[in-house]
């Protein structure tokens, strides 16, 4: 433990060693309490070392997210999603199509298109260049979806985000994606937790 | 029957409707009679300890929640007769900052509030009704909270082959013109066009100045104030096409100026602003003939009190209502009682 250290913790300083000890017993203290420091600056570096859980993904709840569609979406289904992220990811104003982002339009409409070809629906077409503009990082394949009986042990799904949603693409037992869920990724505590 | 008149004849039962304000203009270009948007203003819910340090409160509470279960009754109706109903909260539904001091935020503040009003917020929640939210400068603080992911900033309103014909949002953003000058111009885009992308703004520089806005303020006493308004009268099936509309409102040449940027930038024709945040219950008109018109729909509230002319005094309790060009605003009481 270091002076600056402890002066650091508040702990008074340690007696010289050319100076006998004092018989005051707050004094014989003193050595309890570095020891104590120590051990809790230990824990703590610790603790802190092994404090992050791996990152998962849980799906919305139903007003939260977009249907399940088929994978390569139809037109059918390219409209829903394009609908749901206009109404910004809320399914309460796909009834009277109120706007929250008309911008979603022009952002997404040609990853809808890419979706819409088999030809991209390989879980390694996530990393390439063309699918890079929406998804720049690498998928989680922790994915927890309370609507399944038991969680994803086997072929989880793929997370991605652009963002502002997650896209999570599920394999159902084939080689290529068949199934994509949209939801409202909460991110945002990272731009600001409670003060 | 008209969507309107559907919607007295579910509230009559429950409470005492007068009409407040109302304006029919074709050039609302709001017109399909299948569609009702009602907005409920500003409620200010604090938990039922918090509700003790404060000497005004939400009003008629019980009241809130029977005119919330005459929505629902009408929802259901209007959808088995292919009618749609929406229903918007304009913002500072909860009063976080009323209720907590902002060091203390980390603590589940909207659940303290939401455990006290249990019949309102289940009612505003429900599938039934399926409220869109909006935060205001009193819950902005919510978009910290998982739960309250879909509460926005704004909803572009669209009927049909009419898009984006209005705007709904809070409001607060027209006091920054006064208070922050400087932001003022950048954020007001940020409320009022619909081609930004929220999520192209820094959410926490949002949240500051929200917070230097309400702490520049004493809420101990009041917040919007006591409001005058004109003379009521009892609400009937049809309303006059113009009563108690104005020509002046704190907030019409900044909402006004606002909407035409956005018109020209990007081809609309935003036609109205519907706003909370004043507790000013008003309909004020820019109309500069033709198609130079603009209403700022400002809806009130559920909290301080409304003075007539004749100086009797009674508790904000409002409700906006717009379908086939016109807006109405009525002012609610229980049932017997004299507005």
């Amino acid at each position: 433990l270091t002076p600056k250290l402890a002066a650091g913790l508040n702990l008074p300083p340690a007696p010289s060693k050319d100076k006998p000890h004092l018989g005051n017993p707050s004094m014989r203290t003193i050595p309890v309490l570095r020891s104590l420091a120590l051990c809790a600056l230990f824990l703590s570096a610790l603790a802190c070392s092994h404090s992050s859980m791996a990152t998962a993904v849980s799906v919305r709840e139903a007003q939260l997210r977009s249907n399940d569609v088929q994978l390569p979406l139809t037109k059918e289904d390219q409209d829903h999603l394009l609908k749901f992220l206009i109404a910004g990811g809320n399914r309460d104003s796909l009834e009277d199509g109120d706007a929250v982002d008309l911008n979603a339009s022009q952002k997404y409409a040609p990853l809808l298109t890419l979706l819409s070809d088999a030809q991209n629906l390989d879980p390694d077409d996530l990393q390439s260049p063309s699918f890079k503009a929406w998804f720049p990082d690498m998928p989680i394949r922790q994915v927890i979806d309370a609507r399944s009986s038991r969680p994803p042990v086997i072929d989880p799904p793929f997370a991605v985000s652009d963002g502002t949603y997650w896209w999570v693409f599920s394999r159902e037992g084939g080689a290529k994606f068949s199934k994509l869920v949209v939801f409202q990724a909460f991110h945002k505590p990272a731009e600001g937790l409670p003060r | 029957m008209s969507l309107h008149e559907a919607l007295l004849k579910e509230l009559q039962p429950v409470a005492d409707v007068k009409l407040l304000a109302s304006l029919r203009d074709e050039r609302l270009m709001f017109s399909q009679a299948n569609d009702l948007r009602i907005f409920i203003p500003d409620l200010h819910l604090l938990s039922t300890t918090a509700r003790q340090r404060y000497r005004y409160g939400t009003n008629q509470v019980e009241l809130l929640a029977q005119v919330l279960g005459a929505l629902q009754r009408l929802k259901q109706n209007a959808a088995r007769s292919g009618g749609t109903i929406s229903t918007y909260q304009l913002g500072d539904c909860l009063d976080l900052w009323r209720e907590d001091p902002r060091e203390n935020s980390q603590l589940d503040v909207p659940s303290q509030i939401t455990d006290s009003h249990r019949d309102v917020m289940s009612k505003l929640y429900s599938d039934d009704l399926r409220t869109r939210f909006l935060l205001g400068n009193h819950d902005a603080d919510l978009y910290r909270w998982a739960n309250y992911g879909a509460w926005q900033r704004n909803y572009f309103l669209n009927q049909g082959e009419q898009k984006y014909r209005g705007v709904v949002l809070h409001g607060d953003i027209f006091d920054w013109e006064e208070q922050f000058p400087e932001q003022f111009n950048r954020w007001v885009v940020f409320y009022m066009s619909p081609f930004k992308n929220p999520d192209s703004y820094k959410i926490p520089e949002w949240i500051d100045l929200v917070s230097k806005e309400n702490a520049s303020r004493d809420f101990s006493q009041k917040i919007g104030g006591n409001a005058s308004i004109g003379q009521t009268q009892p609400a009937a099936p049809s309303a006059p096409q113009q009563f108690n509309v104005a020509t002046s409102h704190k907030f019409l040449n900044a909402a006004y100026t606002a909407c035409q940027s956005v018109n020209k930038e990007h081809q609309l024709k935003m036609r109205f602003a519907v706003i909370g945040h004043t507790h000013q219950a008003k309909i004020a008109v820019h109309d500069g003939g033709k198609d130079d018109f603009f209403a700022l729909i400002d809806t009130g509230a559920w909290i301080e009190d409304s003075i007539l002319p004749t100086q009797a005094v009674f508790p904000n309790a409002q409700l906006t209502a717009l379908s086939e060009n016109e807006v109405r605003i009525y002012q609610l009481g229980p049932r017997g009682s004299v507005v």
